[in-house]
């Protein structure tokens, strides 16, 4: 895994977020929630919706976490504070545990 | 169907074949067991009664040997233990308790070497050709309901696996004797129903079986589709209660009932959709069986 810097230091802006395998997820929508099929690993995901559709910005082009936050903010009309950076950055930490995501260096 | 019923081998001869060896048809399997365990013999004549042997030895898709451990368990302290072609996954067991390695072993044999369907832990009844899946835990009521509502005329698919065809979600029946323990061997004896081989002291408690029938054996041919899906909840001095199960979570616990989920891919991973999105599951609370039979006719699925 590559060490990402967490929210508030400047070089979190640059850390690029992008899916583990490109199409290997199979989604499923659910009153409740969401189901993820990795292909790339055999494995089966349940996400609550907020945590779907922070994964789905990422499933559509490789970003940043800052603009994970940020888009999450604007669609989803939360404000765009620490607590939310916060919680986009866990987020991601956790996908990358899962081997849905890799996080590289970017810029 | 060919070969004889167990029922009509006269148990000598029965022992003395099974100590060479025998091909038990278990549908949709065919399982070749040899011992020299006389207890076994007895169960196997008791619990598979309705079920046909002679079938050919190199066919079977399981080969379980039940036997002691060591040449002197033979005599003394004697024991049980079944034998695969790889290193067993059971604890030895007192040579009484032979009905329950022989379960064990065929049970552990499904679960992890078959992988043409869809295998879930959950007892499977059906009436008319269309199904209720029990899946659960041990202890929430799975067998015990399983066995009220064949004593009420379902038919018996499983008690243990529901076998889904993934590509038609079809259920492929694997009627075996259906495995109560403590309370529930109480609660079926009390509608009258007889429980065999009874074994006391187990490391599950009391462990019982009823036989499928001959009819369960007979039919096992035919699959039923699922029409519903039913977690049982039994517990003491609740009201009778049943709800329906908002899909996500019941997809994510029925991943987890999943024998083979994992090793079928994708293939499960649709299956396991199109089976959570087609069929209608429930959660039930209910303090007895009578309940729980009440709350599976008030869905009216089976009209």
């Amino acid at each position: 895994m590559t060490p990402v810097v967490g929210p508030g230091d400047d070089s979190a802006t640059i850390s690029v977020v992008a899916l583990a395998s490109k199409n290997a997820l199979t989604w499923n929508d659910w009153d409740d929630g969401c189901s993820v099929f990795n292909r790339a690993t055999g494995e089966t995901h349940f996400f609550d919706l907020w945590t779907s559709y922070l994964l789905r910005l990422i499933d559509s082009e490789p970003t940043t976490v800052e603009s994970l936050a940020r888009r999450m903010a604007q669609e989803l009309d939360q404000q765009l504070d620490a607590a939310l950076r916060a919680r986009v950055f866990k987020t991601v930490q956790n996908f990358d545990s899962m081997a849905l995501v890799e996080l590289c260096p970017g810029g | 169907m060919s070969g004889r019923l167990i029922d009509e081998v006269e148990i000598g001869e029965l022992k003395r074949l099974l100590r060479a060896g025998i091909t038990i048809s278990a549908p949709p399997f065919q399982v070749r067991v040899q011992s020299d365990n006389s207890v076994l013999g007895e169960s196997l004549k008791r619990l598979y009664g309705a079920c046909r042997i002679d079938g050919d030895a190199q066919a079977a898709d399981f080969v379980i040997r039940v036997g002691a451990t060591s040449a002197i368990r033979r005599f003394v302290r004697r024991d049980v233990i079944a034998l695969i072609d790889t290193p067993p996954p059971f604890t030895r067991l007192p040579y009484e308790m032979a009905p329950l390695m022989f379960e064990q072993a065929l049970n552990w044999c499904v679960a992890t070497r078959t992988f043409t369907h869809l295998v879930m832990h959950a007892a499977v009844v059906a009436r008319d050709g269309k199904a209720l899946i029990i899946p659960g835990e041990s202890g929430q009521g799975k067998s015990t309901l399983c066995a009220a509502l064949v004593s009420r005329g379902w038919r018996h698919l499983s008690d243990e696996f529901a076998m889904i065809d993934p590509e038609t979600l079809e259920i492929t029946a694997h009627p075996r004797p259906i495995s109560l323990k403590n309370e529930s061997l109480e609660a079926v004896t009390a509608w009258g129903a007889a429980p065999e081989s009874v074994m006391e002291g187990t490391p599950k408690g009391t462990v019982g079986y009823l036989p499928p029938s001959m009819g369960a054996i007979e039919s096992a041919g035919q699959r039923a589709m699922p029409a519903a899906i039913l977690f049982p909840g039994y517990t003491v001095d609740s009201d009778p209660s049943i709800t329906k199960m908002e899909k996500g979570r019941a997809f994510i616990i029925l991943t987890a009932c999943s024998v083979n989920y994992r090793e079928l891919g994708e293939e499960g991973s649709k299956a396991m959709t199109r089976l959570v999105s087609r069929t209608p599951i429930y959660r039930t609370t209910y303090p007895d069986t009578a309940s729980s039979v009440g709350l599976v006719e008030s869905l009216g699925l089976w009209d």
